[in-house]
């Protein structure tokens, strides 16, 4: 929570950092000056900072994200938001969720045997896709797909509703461009964590006990393992929500990301700032789940968090 | 600019002298390490090449990088433009090692500015008291908080596009990376004897965070240079992708791809020569990290 509300206090503050007098370049260029000094009024920039900045928390808190100056002008922010989180949305989880499925076992087969053929195979392969910038994939991808073979289509997006294959045949290649670098991100990290986990007095014990290798590497090393691989997935979720930007643009699919540039472009603040602002949301919301689920995988953290509690 | 400080701290001899011998031996173990890993040495010499390009630009392009010829448009490779034309006739070889020049100096540059804001702030953040290091965490995760990319674009909504402010914008959003490790090494090195020691003799504390704790810390740091210069190049090539970095006609690699994808179903070549030199630099970049890593030990 407290990282929540700092996150206002920042695009509060990106909004003081435009430079010369954001009433005049509302206004226009050829703005008479009262007419700048009419909309400093409307905007309330001649109040106390710390009363605007209270003005700004409260309309958040009422779900009002303020009103577009520029991309749409007139509309209410949160309307333009609301339409574009969904398809950023959907690429999001559909590209964690391929790069979770393929970078799991891709790293679980590596650490199984740590420097034999597999694991560097996968080592070279990790490295080499996080180098990959995920406009060049995407393009790549677009290439192959959609240019050569014609599977695809290239741009475009379809809501859900006009049938379900449509939207993800139109949202598959922006996904999959943006799980490669997760997809490496995960595998590495399984791969690191299980070898430590492997090393650990723990498993030689388990397995001098007589369990068998399976049993040692499911039960005992794999959850061990479960909290760096879970951090890394954290990590990466932020990452892929802003690079969706670029992939949107490429794609031209009218999601968060889209509208960012757009504003960008013709420095709509106000959408800027709840563009920033939903992000971290999101962000915030998925590293409380997974601290959540770091007390499933470690029991210590529970009984530390729960002193005098339950017993 | 500061990975080389960071690196001269540590040859430092008043920095040598807290452990002569041992610290020695450590880099010069460094070294000869690094000097083992094939494909780390193949790193360092792709890299060393490509900054000689790129500073060279001038005297080694065949043609002005900005010269169009309109009836060369879009040509593949040929013996005359080695890697083709992009859509208004520019060579595309020419581009690209000036595009490198750009790219490589605003990598460097946002790296620059992302370990001035990070170091600082990570040091005194993992050495000073919990109350302040509680603050400036607090405030370091909620900047985390905002996807890294997103924060970037705000930054030049706010200040608008060009080179300059994205390299701002990038050395923003890679600051983090450096204030982590930087906050996470001050604080596993706080403890140890010799800083207790510089303290009871009456070190200022910014005297031991300098002289003491930095070049203590400067195998992590180093480790994460190469990482940041990698990503930040790889940063700044999206940003110009999009149209928000470099604009139109100076080169960057990635206003190069774009350039080139506009025109992908009539020539699909142009996408090619500064995609994989974007993936050559961050690749050599990441396993030479990886062999600096490996090369310092786990302990």
């Amino acid at each position: 929570m407290p990282t929540l509300f700092l996150v206002t206090v920042i695009t509060f503050l990106l909004a003081a950092l435009v430079p010369g007098d954001p009433a005049r370049i509302i206004a226009g260029e050829f703005a008479t000056d009262e007419a700048v000094e009419q909309v400093r009024e409307t905007l309330g920039l001649n109040d106390p900072w710390i009363e605007r900045f209270g003005d700004y928390l409260g309309s958040i808190l009422h779900g009002d994200l303020g009103t577009s100056v520029s991309v749409q002008t007139g509309r209410p922010v949160a309307d333009l938001v609301m339409s574009a989180v969904g398809v950023t949305a959907s690429v999001t989880v559909l590209a964690l969720l391929l790069g979770l499925i393929g970078g799991l076992p891709i790293g679980f087969a590596a650490a199984l045997r740590p420097n034999g053929v597999v694991d560097r195979v996968v080592n070279g392969l990790a490295a080499l896709a996080m180098a990959v910038p995920q406009f060049v994939t995407a393009l790549v991808l677009v290439l192959f797909f959609s240019i050569n073979l014609g599977w695809l289509p290239a741009i475009g997006y379809s809501p859900p509703s006009r049938g379900l294959w449509e939207w993800l045949s139109h949202l598959i290649l922006a996904a999959l461009s943006l799980a490669l670098i997760p997809m490496a991100e995960i595998a590495r990290q399984t791969r690191g964590a299980l070898i430590d986990a492997l090393e650990k007095d723990y498993v030689r014990m388990a397995t001098s006990s007589g369990l068998r290798r399976r049993r040692v590497i499911v039960k005992y090393a794999l959850k061990n393992a479960a909290i760096p691989i879970a951090t890394v997935f954290g990590l990466q979720v932020a990452r892929v929500f802003g690079g969706s930007a670029v992939i949107e643009f490429i794609f031209a699919l009218p999601g968060l990301g889209s509208l960012t540039i757009r504003s960008v472009l013709v420095r709509d603040v106000p959408v800027i700032q709840a563009v920033a602002l939903v992000g971290a949301a999101a962000v915030v919301i998925v590293h409380l789940v997974l601290d959540i689920s770091y007390r499933y995988f470690d029991p210590r953290l529970r009984s530390a968090s729960s002193v005098g509690g339950a017993r | 600019m500061t990975s080389t400080d960071v690196s001269r701290a540590g040859a430092d001899p008043v920095a040598a002298e807290t452990a002569p011998d041992a610290a020695r031996l450590v880099r010069f173990r460094l070294l000869r390490r690094l000097g083992r890993s094939k494909l780390a040495m193949v790193s360092l010499v792709v890299l060393a090449t490509l900054i000689a390009a790129a500073v060279l630009a001038p005297l080694i392009t065949p043609y002005p990088p900005e010269k169009q010829i309109i009836a060369d448009r879009l040509q593949g490779p040929s013996g005359s433009h080695w890697l083709g034309t992009d859509a208004i006739g520019r060579d595309i070889l020419s581009r690209l090692i000036f595009g490198l020049r750009v790219s490589l100096l605003a990598g460097f540059q946002a790296t620059a500015v992302s370990a001035l804001l990070g170091i600082p702030i990570g040091l005194i953040s993992g050495y000073t008291t919990r109350l302040v290091d509680g603050f400036v965490n607090t405030v370091a995760e909620a900047l985390m908080a905002i996807p890294p990319l997103l924060l970037a674009l705000s930054i030049l909504g706010i200040r608008g596009p060009g080179l300059t402010n994205a390299m701002l914008a990038i050395g923003v959003i890679l600051a983090p990376r450096f204030y982590k490790v930087a906050r996470a090494s001050a604080r596993s090195v706080r403890e140890e004897t010799y800083i207790e020691a510089s303290r009871s003799i009456g070190c200022s504390t910014p005297r031991i965070l300098w002289r003491h704790v930095l070049p203590n810390i400067s195998g992590p740091l180093l480790v994460q240079t190469s990482f940041v210069i990698g990503l930040a190049i790889v940063a700044e090539a999206s940003l110009s992708f999009i149209g928000l970095g470099v604009q139109d006609p100076t080169p960057s690699l990635g206003s190069m791809v774009h350039d080139a994808s506009r025109f992908m179903r009539q020539e699909s070549f142009g996408i090619w020569p500064p995609s994989v030199a974007i993936v050559v630099i961050v690749s050599a970049l990441s396993i030479l990290g990886d062999a600096i890593r490996d090369a310092l030990g786990r302990d």
